[in-house]
């Protein structure tokens, strides 16, 4: 009887023990965030047209038409969209083939050819200055004399 | 218990002999794994609110024995920087990989933990916050999120 306690007991103890080891893992990453210089964009020259006639057709390029001056963070790619009107707010003054140069530097010698889209597109600020140039064609229909004025709008954002 | 070790084992010297049968178990389970991806905010102004909701967060995988229930515990820092708050912390699990239809745990503090289980093995956690920069300085900033699962 004896034995028989001593080995439920054996068997008791080895029962009582945790049957589950403790088991665990971990994993560590990280919440990051980048902080950028304000975006600033500045129309430094208007698209002019000047005078037209009746029935004509004017071409403004890009390196002699309307500019902006974008500033951020040098090394940040920006998403660029162009608001562009399609008539010079009249019906028979329609504006087409528009047509846009940057560079990063002021000087519309070196810059690339873009084009001006209300589809965001991405350009490189490797200095953080972006200089931007936008040209047209406006064709003058029947219209009435006098001066007309259209906005030319740009978006810029961070990618 | 020793003395009746002992004496147990120094029982076949005895003419009596009996016998008595009883079982032990014990449990294997699954190794618990833990892996992560980063809450990225991406870029902010220096002065700027951002929130970047969990399903669009980090997301932490863990596999573990199913239907075992687990304590999680975690923590998440409360800033990035100096002027760079982190706050809102939102954590959401499913046991699909579908953060569209979890749950939401709690509203975090910056460390807790909660228990859980999954009859799949996997768990999936989504965390997110908001960030807002006061006249941060330009630059990265990045912090910890740590999170540790054990068998209850």
């Amino acid at each position: 009887m004896r034995r028989i306690t001593c080995l439920l007991l054996v068997a008791a103890a080895l029962l009582a023990r945790p049957a589950r080891l403790a088991a665990q893992a971990s994993a560590t990453t990280a919440a990051t965030a980048t902080v950028l210089q304000a975006l600033t964009v500045t129309a430094t020259g208007d698209l002019l047209f000047g005078t037209i006639a009746f029935n004509a057709t004017k071409t403004i390029a890009p390196a002699a038409g309307g500019t902006f001056q974008v500033r951020g963070e040098p090394g940040m790619p920006v998403s660029v969209t162009f608001t562009l009107p399609a008539t010079l707010a009249h019906p028979t003054l329609p504006l087409s083939a528009w047509t846009g140069l940057v560079n990063t530097t002021p000087s519309s010698n070196s810059a690339v050819a873009f084009a001006p889209s209300a589809v965001p597109q991405t350009l490189s600020a490797g200095s953080g200055r972006l200089y931007l140039w936008l040209g047209a064609t406006l064709t003058a229909l029947s219209t009435p004399s006098g001066t007309y004025t259209a906005p030319v709008t740009i978006t810029v954002v961070y990618n | 218990m020793l003395i009746c070790l002992l004496a147990a084992l120094s029982g076949g010297r005895l003419h009596a002999q009996t016998s008595a049968a009883t079982s032990m178990t014990g449990s294997v389970l699954t190794a618990i794994t833990v892996s992560g991806t980063d809450l990225a905010f991406g870029t902010l102004l220096r002065t700027q609110t951002k929130r970047v909701g969990a399903p669009a967060g980090g997301r932490f995988t863990i596999t573990m024995a199913s239907s075992t229930p687990v304590t999680i515990n975690y923590v998440l820092p409360s800033v990035l920087g100096a002027s760079v708050v982190l706050s809102a912390w939102e954590l959401l699990s499913n046991t699909l990989n579908d953060a569209a239809n979890a749950q939401q745990v709690a509203t975090p503090a910056n460390n807790g933990s909660f228990t859980a289980s999954t009859p799949t093995g996997t768990l999936y956690l989504w965390v997110g916050a908001t960030v807002t920069t006061t006249n941060a300085a330009i630059g990265t900033y990045s912090r910890p999120i740590t999170l540790t699962v054990t068998y209850n």
